[in-house]
């Protein structure tokens, strides 16, 4: 009976940290998808093809994120980095760490 | 008595260089409120300010709001300023070189206006250009063109589209395309020169006189449409959108207007054709009751755009057809036919050329108007009637701009009328001839 209880009481908990964990996770999720739909949703589209309403007057073109080359040859880093920095015609984004990291994780779910 | 006008216009022109002095010494901050918000260069939205880029449309459309800082709000607060100083060499202008005259007359016009903007985000997807100007020539404050936008967007078809909500004071304010009046070309021109007397409901006569609320929604940068719906300033909930501005346009009800646009881009060209319009039932000589004149415009217009990284050309016409219905005019003797007809056209070519020195370029524009001949409303009258009751107008206007740091403009601009108010010689029964109205300007447009 006590290892029942036991058993109950390590599911009980073992379920409250998978549901915090994804909730963070979702709410990290939703904060990057906010931010990139804000700042990035412009010029790379929703789709993370490029393609975004103002990629029109651009070029080159804005990055895709759905393209397997573009991966290649970028990690997180660079990406927090160009989010910092700017690059060509993207200006220098004013974002916390955290911000920046939301929209990192956020562009990665562009992969294919 | 005039020398307190004078004092207060110098405080004036003082506290307007003081704002812009401390918007300068902001240093990053030195700029528009766009450039600061966004963190990028003038010339990303403008060829030259005011004409628009394919981006400059975009952040329109999408409300002013897009910015490099992760706050929901903007802070400082998107604060700009203008300062329009001129001069203007035409027929009966007086030659004063006090630039403080306040003379309808008077050549020089500092400043003939300085205006501050709240130009940029307001909150997460609300965000604004409004415009609070001192008019030097009319010695006013008037709350001046002004544009408070929601928009936001999703994909349908697995393309974007923008929709969004405007609410504004002049019909055309809110177009993204420098073709339709509002900030179509010539952009600035003096204030005291003479101008032809006819003109249609939607080329000006409206601004500030009414306040409207519209829909909008772009697809796929491809497909533009508006409807918006417009009532008088001079009472109700938009008030506040003709502050400072004598309401002597009273629309009846409200007043319906339409925009459509079909756009295209290649690299670095975009072309649009679109049409615009308005329907709307005015009280004639400013009564706020009683019967009223019915104004039908129809617009068609063009933009071609090259923006190359030096050279930039571009192409803007339009052609406004508007029916007047003299309903409430004829029987007061304002007017002489129960309908009347008015046509205006125009075009201009636009060429500049960029590099580190600034942007040198110039504008080539023809503009016409013509119209059914109606002796009352075209009556004659020395420098702006008509002696024949046509409303004729035409001619051209060669301009040359320098445009330093995206941000200072000076303009000489030269105006050739061939045909003034229905005639080329006495247009106005007073021996005034249409090319007596030929305008050399000079402007110094400043953006702080």
């Amino acid at each position: 009976m006590k290892k029942i209880y036991l058993c109950g009481i390590a599911v009980m908990l073992l379920g409250t940290i998978v549901l915090w964990a994804e909730r963070s996770s979702g709410i990290e999720y939703e904060l990057g998808e906010k931010l990139y739909n804000d700042k990035c949703n412009l010029c790379h589209g929703r789709q993370g093809d490029g393609n975004g309403p103002a990629a029109v007057a651009f070029s080159p073109k804005p990055a895709n994120f759905t393209d397997p080359k573009f991966w290649q040859s970028i990690d997180d880093k660079k990406i927090a980095d160009t989010i910092r920095k700017g690059h060509g015609m993207m200006p220098a984004f004013d974002l916390s760490p955290e911000q920046i990291k939301a929209i990192t994780e956020y562009l990665n779910h562009f992969k294919k | 008595m005039m020398f307190g006008i004078k004092l207060i216009r110098i405080i004036l022109i003082l506290s307007v260089m003081g704002v812009m002095i401390s918007l300068l010494s902001q240093n990053a901050q030195a700029v528009p409120s766009f450039k600061r918000q966004t963190g990028m260069n003038c010339t990303v939205c403008h060829t030259v300010f005011p004409e628009l880029t394919p981006f400059g449309r975009v952040f329109k459309l999408n409300g002013y709001v897009f910015s490099k800082s992760g706050k929901e709000y903007e802070y400082p607060p998107p604060i700009a300023a203008m300062l329009q100083a001129s001069y203007t060499e035409q027929k009966g202008l007086k030659n004063r070189i006090d630039p403080f005259d306040d003379s309808q007359e008077a050549k020089f016009n500092l400043p003939q206006q300085a205006s501050l903007f709240y130009a940029g985000k307001i909150y997460d997807k609300l965000g604004a250009f409004a415009q609070l100007t001192y008019d030097g020539v009319g010695n006013t404050f008037v709350l001046d063109n002004t544009d408070i936008r929601y928009a936001n967007n999703f994909l349908l078809g697995s393309k974007n589209l923008t929709w969004g909500v405007t609410l504004n004071n002049n019909p055309t304010v809110q177009d993204a395309w420098n073709t339709t009046p509002a900030f179509g070309f010539p952009y600035a021109t003096s204030a005291v020169a003479a101008t032809p007397a006819a003109v249609t409901i939607l080329d000006g006569t409206l601004a500030q006189q009414v306040g409207g609320l519209g829909v909008y929604a772009i697809w796929n940068t491809m497909i533009y449409g508006e409807f918006a719906v417009y009532r008088s300033n001079n009472k109700g909930i938009t008030r506040p959108l003709g502050a400072g501005t004598t309401i002597s346009q009273v629309v009846d009800s409200a007043a319906p207007y339409w925009r459509f646009v079909l756009q295209q881009h290649w690299q670095r060209h975009s072309l649009s054709l679109g049409t615009y319009g308005m329907v709307a039932k005015i009280f004639p000589g400013g009564a706020d009751n009683g019967p009223t004149d019915k104004f039908t415009d129809t617009a068609f217009d063009l933009q071609y755009q090259y923006i190359g990284a030096k050279h930039l050309f571009s192409v803007a016409a339009t052609w406004i057809h508007e029916k007047q219905d003299w309903d409430a005019s004829l029987p007061l003797g304002i007017s002489a036919n129960q309908s009347d007809k008015l046509n205006t056209f125009r075009i201009n070519a636009n060429y500049y050329y960029r590099s580190a020195w600034g942007s040198l370029g110039g504008n080539v524009a023809y503009f016409s108007t013509t119209g059914d001949t109606d002796t009352g409303l075209y009556a004659p009258e020395a420098l702006t009637g008509s002696l024949t009751g046509s409303p004729d107008s035409r001619g051209i206007i060669l301009q040359a701009n320098y445009v330093w740091r995206d941000q200072y403009k000076f303009v000489l601009q030269y105006t050739i009328y061939d045909k003034f108010n229905g005639a080329v010689t006495n247009y106005d029964g007073s021996g005034r001839n249409a090319s007596d109205n030929n305008t050399f300007y000079l402007l110094a447009w400043l953006m702080f």
